[in-house]
């Protein structure tokens, strides 16, 4: 039976001969991310909609929103981390493992800085999550952004001790091209709710 | 069948016994948990359902009191939809067979496959080991707030349920990644897009179907465990629709990932006990994928008569109408499959048969209660209970009792009685009209749904007790069902192929080894088994 | 459907009729297509190998196309009879549309929508409910709305705690009725009594929110009415055990609460009523003696004397508490 498809080319053969994961990984974070997406979508649908309905203002009389500072630093922080993501990214593809190791760090640093400025917000937040819908709403945005932070500051750091153990080289980056999307993805969600929450 | 030879993984051999199940990651032994615990809850979900139909049986009926009858009704509810057909069509039927379907070995990420099947069983149990232990809710399926909240529904059931289902969401959210990721990444070499059997490209759409709802539903669902638990304020005040918006924003499309599996299984079955091919593949491909995308753009019309938008109403009217037009063509198709063929009527056959009468009902219904004024009638009576009983019984559960006959020679390498299957498909489709058909009536007559008694006098009493009677003899059938499940370990050898299919799990053994293949099969078209058949039989 | 008695209910109905029979015109079709082919196309022989049709662009087109076309009528068809509805509005002026309870601007949409004789105030809570007529006589009825035939009716309905639904069949569209939102309903009766309930679930009683509507011809209405209203004030006679039996039985009390070999089953209540007349205090408040001065206050008013209480205020006629305390003192 003649036949054009090359063998080394089908994952079910490139999966079972090397014991190595497929392409598969990269798709499968991407399809998470999408699934994510959608629950942040149905946080703002909330904040939208009770903002829609709300009547006397949005914040509601009585209600002061939290202080913006923390936001617009923040801002500059994300974006700085995703910034040195990029540069992991392309280091690790370039096969420099030290490169990786330095870039990988400083976002993850970056990443604590932004939570660490965060629970200046929460501070504040807490009351306001019980007062108001538009409390509730804010803080609801605020509280499970932060968890995917922390979640994305986690697996930095199991790139990094794989970094470390010798585990990751060009070949062998699913896991950081994996962190990496879920990175940018977190900052992404973070500019949306920025504009959302504080400039509008 | 050309096939070419990869050597099997090196994984360590694989355990039996209790342990073996307790630990595979192999995605047969994984269907066929889902499947088992599906249909456990299944039973016990009827069961319940019988208890509300002996209480309706009659005018101020005292079998139950009232606070009990609600907590059946929406534990009757949340099991029937939650850990029963969601579970068997997505994680049984499609666990078992979709790896096979497209000449895999297993799923692309086996162990996330276990991890989502314990997350799902582990979820059944709290939400049921709660209702055993008396943390039941009572406020329906649906939920809606101000009820569900704390001041009206105190008690801890109301939290467990909410427990459950975020449970439930997280793990049919990664199985439906696990399942995207199996197609788009490890079919046979040869099969193209054109050449996934229609079981698959319904798996693809309710995966991203689930992908995508169930987030929305998960978040509602925390913001409901924040207001109870923390004070937060989402379903406060005037604010009752947003629950529902998001609630339905999830459920709706919730029925089509209910049912398109469904409608899956039975393009498997029509073609092969037609000998035929499916006609016009393409367009049940693609009204699939229609449906699927429509599906995201209809939850209003749950909200007809709570006050929405007037201009909303009619977008949400017009799409939610647009939905039978694919589904019709759908239908067509499958006529047009059976039309001209050779009907091999056998109890999987029957299924499909009973499954195409009966959904057409339940879908008109709702193509009826898609219209405002005609849904400002019938909204929250019994002419709803009636439709969703006609799609999820006469569409769902018809399919997936197609599927059982069909797949479980596959599944357990031995026949049913087909005597039995028959005497079965017979009184379950009797039964079934005779429990649901009346319901239209009572809804018509003012009857609404979730009442735990009604008074003498509205000429509601002779649909019930005809309901009723015609629930029991549904029950008789399902025992009739089971018995032939006893019955299995005496059955015929099923053989590779008992049915001449047409597509790749009957070219592996019956019970399939593990691994499924031995050598990974080329697929050269759509039909790839019944064209090898066709090959051995005509060419010298 | 119940014989439609408004304008509004034989526009639904005349709609619904004209749909049904394209959906039993398409049931048809399909179920006989079915049936045709198993009867027709069954195997008869193992070897049989019918012609391998793989489909047909013309015949798609037409099962796509056709289908299409009756959705579009029925589409145009409700939206059509949704214009013609009564104060259904405009698009561009959302009458039906439930509104915040303070929003000014749809109070004055709806005042302007629809000419009406009658506004009558609704309250829907568990699982009652309550009427409130307008004319300041503070008349307000339970479960039973009587109104003057043939007169433009509206009702403004609110809902104390849960959401309920407002369903009359013969009457018309339902409605949700919502807390903190208003709902609006127009209808316009023959005289007649007609029946419906409560139709979104509120909780253990919701069976029992029965909803009537009473319409009587003028002259009888306002007989009615006077009767109530002065009704609201004074007791007219002595209280009548009998009467309030009679009353206790067909109102809401038996949603709540539990009298042995009555039809009162209702298990809201925390303690049963059956033996009553023994318990020392009502309502297990300390101080607050069994007697039936305490009793006629308590069944007037019980949130003013056990605030927080789960039994609502009734708004129970002088006369029909009178009668209700002298049923409730023979449990013994
Ligand atoms: C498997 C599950 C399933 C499926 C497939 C459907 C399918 C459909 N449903 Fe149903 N529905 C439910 C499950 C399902 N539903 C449930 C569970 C509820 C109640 C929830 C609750 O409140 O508890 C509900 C409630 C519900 C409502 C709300 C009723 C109310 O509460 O007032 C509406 C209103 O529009 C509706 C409409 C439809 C429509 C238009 C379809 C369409 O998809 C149907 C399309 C199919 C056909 C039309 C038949 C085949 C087509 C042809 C033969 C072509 C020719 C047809 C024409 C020309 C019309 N459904
Ligand atoms: C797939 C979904 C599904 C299925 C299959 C069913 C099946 C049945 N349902 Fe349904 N039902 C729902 C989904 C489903 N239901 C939903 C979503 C609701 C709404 C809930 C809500 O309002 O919140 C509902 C509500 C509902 C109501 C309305 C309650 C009310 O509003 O007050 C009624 C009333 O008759 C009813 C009856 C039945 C009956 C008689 C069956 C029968 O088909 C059952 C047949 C019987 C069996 C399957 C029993 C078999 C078991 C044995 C024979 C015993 C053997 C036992 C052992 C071996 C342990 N159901
Ligand atoms: C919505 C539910 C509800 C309805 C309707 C209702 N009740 Fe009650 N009733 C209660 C509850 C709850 C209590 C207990 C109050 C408490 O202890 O706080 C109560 C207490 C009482 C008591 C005191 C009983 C005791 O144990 O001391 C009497 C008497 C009573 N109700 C009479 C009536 C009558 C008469 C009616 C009808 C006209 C009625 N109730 C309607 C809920 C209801
Ligand atoms: Cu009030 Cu149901
Ligand atoms: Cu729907």
């Amino acid at each position: 039976m003649a036949r054009t498809a090359s063998l080394s080319e089908h994952p079910a053969t490139r999966r079972d001969a090397t014991g190595q994961k497929n392409k598969g990984g990269l798709i499968g974070v991407m399809l998470f991310i999408a699934s994510e997406s959608m629950f942040f979508l149905g946080l703002f649908l909330a904040w939208f909609y009770l903002r829609a309905m709300s009547t006397g203002g949005w914040p509601p009389p009585g209600v002061t929103p939290p202080p913006a500072l923390p936001a617009y630093l923040n801002t500059a922080v994300a974006l700085l981390s995703s910034a040195a993501m990029v540069c992991a990214e392309r280091a690790i593809a370039r096969d420099a493992q030290r490169s990786l190791l330095i870039w990988i760090s400083i976002a993850g640093a970056l990443g604590i800085v932004f939570m660490a400025i965060q629970s200046v917000e929460f501070t504040v937040l807490a009351n306001l999550a019980q007062g108001s819908a538009y409390g509730s709403a804010f803080t609801f945005l605020l509280v499970f952004h932060t968890l995917r932070v922390f979640a994305g500051v986690v697996l930095m750091g199991v790139v990094l001790i794989r970094a470390l153990l010798g585990q990751v080289s060009r070949r062998r980056r699913l896991l950081v091209q994996a962190t990496a999307a879920y990175w940018y993805f977190i900052t992404g969600v973070w500019l949306v709710i920025f504009a959302v929450l504080y400039l509008s | 069948m050309a096939s070419i030879s990869i050597p099997l993984p090196l994984r360590e051999r694989a355990k039996t016994g209790l342990l073996g199940w307790l630990a595979t990651v192999d995605h047969k032994k994984i269907g066929i948990m889902y499947m088992v615990m599906a249909f456990s809850f299944f039973l016990i979900a009827g069961l319940l359902g019988l208890v509300i139909r002996l209480q309706l049986a009659a005018p101020n009926m005292q079998i139950v009191d009232a606070h009990t009858y609600n907590q059946l009704f929406t534990m009757h509810g949340t099991v029937m939809i939650f850990l029963f057909t969601i579970p068997m069509l997505v994680g049984g039927f499609g666990n078992y067979l979709l790896p096979l379907m497209i000449g895999a070995r297993d799923v692309a990420f086996p162990r996330l496959n276990a991890f989502s099947f314990w997350i799902t069983l582990g979820a059944g149990l709290v939400m049921f080991g709660g209702f055993l232990l008396g943390a039941r809710s009572d406020a329906s399926w649906t939920a809606y707030v101000p009820y569900s909240n704390k001041t009206y529904s105190p008690t801890i059931g109301m939290d467990i349920w909410l427990l459950g289902l975020i449970l439930l969401g997280i793990g049919s959210t990664l199985g439906a990644v696990n399942f995207l990721v199996t197609l788009y990444t490890m079919r046979a070499p040869g099969m193209t897009a054109w050449r996934i059997p229609m079981f698959g490209w319904a798996m693809a759409t309710t995966a991203v179907m689930i992908l995508l709802a169930t987030p929305v539903l998960t978040a509602a669902l925390i913001m409901l465990v924040a207001d109870r638990n923390f004070n937060t304020q989402f379903f406060s005040a005037n604010q009752a629709q947003l629950w529902q918006h998001m609630f339905w924003f999830y459920s709706h499309p919730a029925v089509y990932i209910m049912i398109l599996p469904a409608m899956g299984i039975v393009s498997e079955i029509i073609p092969v006990f037609a000998r035929k091919p499916l006609f016009g593949l393409r367009a049940v491909v693609i009204s699939t994928a229609l449906i699927g995308l429509l599906g995201f753009t209809t939850w209003v019309h749950h909200m007809f008569v709570s006050g929405v938008d007037p201009v909303l109403e009619r977008f949400f009217m017009f799409t939610t109408m647009v939905i039978a037009v694919p589904t019709g063509v759908k239908v067509f198709n499958w006529l047009a499959t059976l039309w001209g063929g050779s009907l091999n009527l056998k109890t999987p056959l029957l299924m499909c048969i009973g499954f195409l009468a009966t959904f057409v009902v339940g879908g008109l219904s709702g193509v009826m209660m898609a219209s405002i004024p005609i849904d400002q009638y019938v909204h929250n009576s019994y002419w709803v209970v009636a439709h969703f009983h006609y799609v999820l019984f006469g569409g769902s559960v018809f399919g997936i009792f197609a599927g059982l006959y069909y797949w479980v020679p596959k599944i357990t390498g031995r026949m049913f009685d087909d005597k039995l299957g028959k005497l079965h498909f017979l009184l379950m489709l009797i039964g079934f009209n005779v429990t649901f058909f009346p319901m239209h009536h009572l809804g018509l007559l003012g009857m609404p749904r979730r009442i735990a008694t009604y008074a003498a006098g509205r000429g509601w009493e002779t649909g019930n007790l005809i309901a009723t009677i015609g629930a029991f003899l549904l029950a008789f059938s399902v025992l009739i069902f089971i018995l032939n499940v006893l019955k299995l370990r005496n059955g015929q050898p099923a053989g590779d192929d008992p049915w001449e299919g047409n597509t790749l799990e009957w070219s592996t053994a019956s019970p399939p080894p593990e691994y499924n293949f031995r050598e990974i099969p080329v697929v050269e078209s759509e039909r790839p088994l019944f064209d090898a058949r066709w090959r051995t039989s005509h060419l010298p | 459907m119940l014989p439609p008695v408004t304008r509004d209910a034989q526009l639904i109905n005349e709609l619904y009729n004209v749909v049904l029979a394209l959906a039993i015109l398409t049931f048809l079709v399909v179920e006989g297509l079915l049936i045709y082919s198993i009867v027709r196309f069954r195997r008869r022989r193992a070897d049989e190998m019918p012609e391998q049709v793989h489909g047909n662009r013309t015949l798609e087109l037409v099962w796509t196309v056709v289908p299409a076309i009756v959705v579009a009528v029925i589409f145009a068809l409700s939206v059509d009879t949704l214009g013609r509805m009564t104060a259904r509005g405009t698009l561009s002026n959302p009458v039906a549309h439930v509104h915040a309870i303070n929003d000014q601007e749809a109070r004055r949409r709806v005042e302007r929508a629809q000419p009406v004789d009658m506004v009558i105030e609704v309250i829907g809570r568990q699982w009652i409910w309550q009427y409130k007529y307008p004319g300041g006589d503070g008349v307000i009825t339970n479960e039973e709305l009587v109104v003057p035939a043939n007169k433009n009716i509206r009702l403004d309905m609110t809902a104390a705690d849960v959401i309920h639904a407002w369903w009359m069949p013969e009457l018309g569209p339902m409605i949700y009725v919502n807390p903190g939102q208003m709902s609006y309903v127009w209808f316009n009766v023959p005289p007649g009594e007609y029946i419906g309930q409560c139709n979104v679930y509120c909780g253990v009683a919701h069976a029992n929110m029965i909803s009537r509507v009473k319409a009587l011809p003028q002259a009888e209405f306002d007989e009615w009415y006077a009767k109530q209203a002065a009704a609201t004030s004074t007791a007219t006679r002595p209280g009548d055990p009998e009467a309030g039996k009679q009353l206790f039985m067909n109102s809401s009390c038996v949603a709540c609460h539990y009298i042995e070999g009555t039809k009162a089953q209702g298990r809201v209540a925390p303690r049963e009523l059956t033996r009553f007349a023994t318990y020392p205090t009502i309502a297990q408040l300390d101080g607050f003696e069994n007697n039936a001065e305490n009793l006629a206050r308590w069944l007037r008013d019980p949130q003013s004397v056990k605030p927080g209480t789960a039994m609502p205020n009734l708004n129970l006629k002088a006369q029909e508490i009178a009668d209700l305390v002298a049923y409730l003192q023979t449990l013994k």
